[in-house]
């Protein structure tokens, strides 16, 4: 009513506070965001080109590279089968316990990596619950690869599953019973009506989750002992050469982590895209 | 193919759904399940198509043990109330589905599916369709697809839930008698669930009447609308006037009524409940009648009448074709005798009637309050 009663303070207020907010978003999101990212580049590439070469060649930086790229490549498609499997068990299924399971399926999200990590460490440490019958029969878990790919799933496991479980409950069953009227078989209902009805979503999760595989940090250095060319993944290693007092090469392993993660976020903003024309 | 449902008993967790079935259907029948939402149609047509199980019962179809049978092996078409299209599929992949999901030795080869999907999309009447995707579809035409894929795999039976549910009126009319010329010309046996009695009533051959899981009536058309089995079903049809009445020596007496057209049932003696339908009952004009016009109202070719019996709560309808009423020249609030010309009578004992108005107390206070 009163901004009818005074239009030219309505209108000027109505350009003052949106003008206000923009502005305040551009500040925040310069200081919060491009300008670390600015950092990076400016500090990796403080020494010139050559040194920023040699650094991101280095063999252990390499190795880091490598390392991170190997955990991702078995996290991510054991994450798709799990969230799948889970989206598909808690969608197309009444069962008592299924809220639980739901829950269960977040509850990584809730617990502090650091914890995650001691939780693992805890079972299949020397000391552990586990230990004894890990070393009498030679099984290495613990500062290892196997326990850094168990930290990493565990940590992303619910990734896909949150995906896919909301997006499964809308579109119901009906197409598949449909498909099942038609006569097709249960792998030919998953494969042909399915599948292709999660599609987007299936790749959203396993982006999210392959950004979260190549960036964890908690979990993964409570597990890994750290040992420079054997099991670094790159932001342990990163954190390695800051504390040795390698800056160029500290920014330059982490100009290789943003690269990733910016291309994580083209594919992000890509099949959000198509998730909301479908 | 001729279907035989006998003793079917169906619960989700605790709560009964279907409580004891029994149905036979003939070959080439066109059937409609007709109830409300909760009786269990939807849920019996799907223990039909394989969707879903009885615990307990049995379902013969041409003498075979049908729930031993998965639901990709009975070929039922089955078209569901929101059609379920493929939607990452053009219509004529749609259409083809059922064709290119079966295990290679009985695939038609590829050239004859297109054949077969052409020559369907034009039964249905939407062969310029073909390379469209469901989104880009109206209503009408969803269902269209969803009816061709179902008959591409060459069903013996044909299941439709609520297949005009989702359409608007006038599309509906349409697709009725369509659908009705496409059941005579293929010849299958075909059930369809709805709520919609005209829906049920002009399209099938036989209604099954359905409530709280149980049949109520199964019948032609006219045989359930001249002789509904129950007080529910006479309610159910709707429209219709309960007068209470009594059976005495053979002769049924409703107070403020002439009954004597109307045959009672013979045998039960007491209280009973006459139902009527507006149009089967006549007025005359009687200064000495306890009845008294309340209101008219003119519908175009018939006027509708409210007569207030003393006793009732709810006034009595009365509808007396244009050219009747004219000769009957009645008046809002003159005084009229009601000659009821047919009826249903159920005894009070046989069928225990819940009430369905408000008390006349109830009623009289209403009245006082305003």
């Amino acid at each position: 009513m009163s901004d009818v009663a005074s239009p030219p303070i309505a209108a000027h207020r109505s350009r003052a506070v949106p003008r206000l907010l923009i502005g305040l978003g551009v500040v925040l999101t310069l200081a919060f965001v491009a300008m670390p990212v600015a950092v990076i580049f400016a500090q990796a590439l403080s020494k010139g080109l050559a040194v920023y070469r040699a650094n991101v060649l280095a063999p252990d930086t390499l190795h880091a590279i490598y390392l991170t790229v190997v955990i991702a490549v078995v996290v991510v498609p054991v994450n798709m089968l799990f969230g799948l499997a889970a989206a598909w068990l808690i969608t197309r299924f009444a069962f008592p316990g299924r809220k639980l399971l739901v829950t269960l399926i977040e509850l990584p999200f809730s617990i502090s990596p650091i914890v995650a990590g001691v939780i693992y460490l805890l079972l299949y440490g020397a000391q552990g619950l586990l230990g004894p019958f890990l070393e009498a029969h030679d099984i290495r878990i613990m500062f290892a690869l196997p326990g850094m790919m168990l930290v990493t799933l565990f940590v992303t496991s619910p990734f896909v599953a949150r995906e896919l479980i909301p997006l499964m409950q809308v579109q119901g069953a009906d197409q598949e019973e449909a498909a099942v009227t038609l006569g097709a078989s249960g792998w030919q209902t998953f494969w042909r009506v399915t599948l292709p009805n999660i599609r987007w979503a299936l790749l959203y999760g396993a982006v999210l989750c392959t950004a979260r595989a190549i960036g964890e940090f908690g979990a993964v250095s409570v597990v890994s002992g750290n040992v420079r060319g054997e099991t670094n993944t790159l932001p342990l290693h990163v954190e390695l050469l800051y504390h040795d007092y390698n800056a160029v090469g500290a920014f330059a392993a982490a100009t290789t982590l943003t690269l990733i993660a910016l291309v994580t976020l083209v594919l992000k903003a890509l099949l959000e895209r198509r998730l909301e024309r479908r | 193919m001729a279907i035989a449902i006998k003793g079917i008993e169906k619960r989700f967790a605790d709560a009964p759904v279907l409580r004891g079935i029994d149905l036979t259907i003939a070959d080439g029948e066109l059937v409609a399940l007709l109830g409300a939402s909760g009786s269990g149609k939807t849920t019996l047509l799907r223990i039909l198509a394989g969707l879903e199980w009885p615990q307990a019962g049995s379902v013969t179809v041409d003498g075979r043990d049908w729930l031993a049978l998965e639901a990709q092996r009975r070929r039922v078409g089955f078209v569901f109330q929101h059609y379920a299209l493929f939607q990452h599929m053009s219509v004529r992949d749609n259409v083809a589905f059922g064709l290119t999901v079966r295990p290679r030795a009985s695939r038609p080869p590829k050239g004859e599916i297109r054949a077969r999907v052409e020559a369907l999309l034009d039964l249905v009447e939407i062969g310029h369709l073909a390379n469209r995707f469901p989104a880009q579809l109206s209503g009408g035409q969803r269902q269209r697809v969803a009816l061709a894929r179902a008959l591409a795999i060459e069903p013996k039976v044909l299941l439709l839930d609520e297949p005009f549910g989702a359409l608007d009126a006038r599309i509906r009319k349409d697709l009725r008698r369509w659908l009705r010329e496409l059941h005579d010309r293929l010849g299958m046996t075909t059930i369809f669930v709805t709520h919609d009695q005209d829906e049920a009533f002009e399209l099938a051959d036989r209604v099954v009447i359905m409530s709280d899981g149980r049949i109520e009536q199964a019948g032609t058309p006219d045989e359930i609308y001249d002789h509904p089995a129950s007080p529910f079903v006479a309610r159910f049809l709707g429209g219709v006037n309960e007068l209470p009445a009594e059976l005495a020596a053979g002769r049924l007496v409703v107070p403020g009524a002439d009954a004597g057209a109307v045959t009672p049932p013979a045998g039960t003696d007491g209280t009973a409940t006459l139902f009527v339908r507006p149009h089967e009952i006549d007025l005359v004009a009687d200064s000495r009648a306890p009845a008294r016009i309340r209101n008219m109202l003119t519908s175009g070719p018939s006027i509708r009448y409210d007569v207030d019996l003393p006793g009732l709560a709810t006034p009595v309808e009365v509808e007396l074709p244009r050219e009747a009423a004219r000769l009957r020249n009645l008046r809002r609030g003159d005084a009229v005798r009601l000659r009821l010309l047919r009826g249903r009578v159920f005894s009070a004992h046989g069928a225990p009637l819940p009430p369905a108005a408000p008390s006349p107390e109830r009623h009289r206070i209403l009245e006082a309050a305003l």
